[in-house]
């Protein structure tokens, strides 16, 4: 009785239907995560890191050594400035010279001439 | 005694010398023109202390303009490096970017594959309800 139901028809929709479960349960294809590709990015983002620290380390000291300068920069700013002042010193007291040298008598006039000398030797 | 301001007998400019009893050679000359030369010697000795400042500042401008020339090769070289620094994070962000690309194609790859395993799901689902129902409607 069995045997007598399996016809053409019912070979036809077993094969279609193994047909259809081969299709649509067919192993997927494995998904491509790019392992590689992203470790290798990681690897090469992680050295330029690095590299950065090393440079931003590298600034720092540049930093300090321009903080340096720029102190000794000041130094000599002022022993400039403190130039300045003697120079302006110097200039009126050359100036004056003459007004005062014009009302010596002649005591002063030898007293000082003799004191050049002497400063001088 | 005549007083040396009106003692002159001796004219400006004119220098004259005489040996004395003592045999000391005097050097005469008008008490303004002593004056003059006093002024001048005096002028002169200023003018020697303003020249070595002046060659002390010269000193100290060099040694500021050196100091200065560092500061800038320094400078120079911080920001050859702030740039080098810049140029890496570009580099960084344009890993990150491709990084993003990689796993943006990763999850949709994913997203796919869930799609499909939940239609397999359900049609697994749909099958186990239907065709038991089919078969027996057959056989009846």
């Amino acid at each position: 009785m069995f045997k007598s139901k399996i016809d053409i028809k019912t070979i036809f929709i077993l094969v279609l239907g193994a047909v259809v479960i081969l299709l649509l349960f067919r192993p997927s294809k494995d998904i491509n995560t790019h392992e590689e590709e992203l470790l290798n990015l990681e690897t090469r983002n992680k050295v330029l890191l690095q590299d950065n620290d090393s440079i931003s380390s590298i600034n720092i000291e540049l930093m300090n050594d321009v903080v340096i300068l720029e102190e000794d920069v000041e130094e000599i700013n002022i022993k400039l400035e403190d130039s300045t002042k003697e120079i302006e010193k110097l200039k009126k007291k050359k100036n004056e010279i003459p007004s005062n040298v014009i009302i010596m008598d002649a005591n002063d006039v030898t007293y000082n001439i003799a004191d050049y000398l002497e400063r001088r030797n | 005694m005549t007083l040396p301001i009106i003692s002159q007998t001796i004219s400006k400019g004119e220098i004259k010398t005489t040996v004395n009893d003592k045999g000391d050679t005097l050097v005469i000359m008008n008490l303004e023109d002593a004056k003059f030369i006093l002024s001048d010697l005096l002028q002169y000795e200023v003018t020697d202390s303003l020249l070595n400042i002046y060659v002390e500042r010269d000193s100290l401008n060099t040694e500021k303009i050196t100091l200065k020339d560092s500061i800038v090769e320094k400078l120079n070289l911080q920001n050859s490096n702030c740039k080098e620094i810049v140029t890496n994070l570009e580099e960084i962000i344009s890993n990150k970017d491709s990084e993003i690309v990689l796993k943006e194609d990763t999850i949709k790859q994913q997203k796919k594959e869930i799609k499909k395993q939940k239609f397999l799901k359900f049609l697994g689902l749909a099958g186990s309800v239907i065709l038991p129902i089919l078969t027996l409607l057959t056989l009846l």
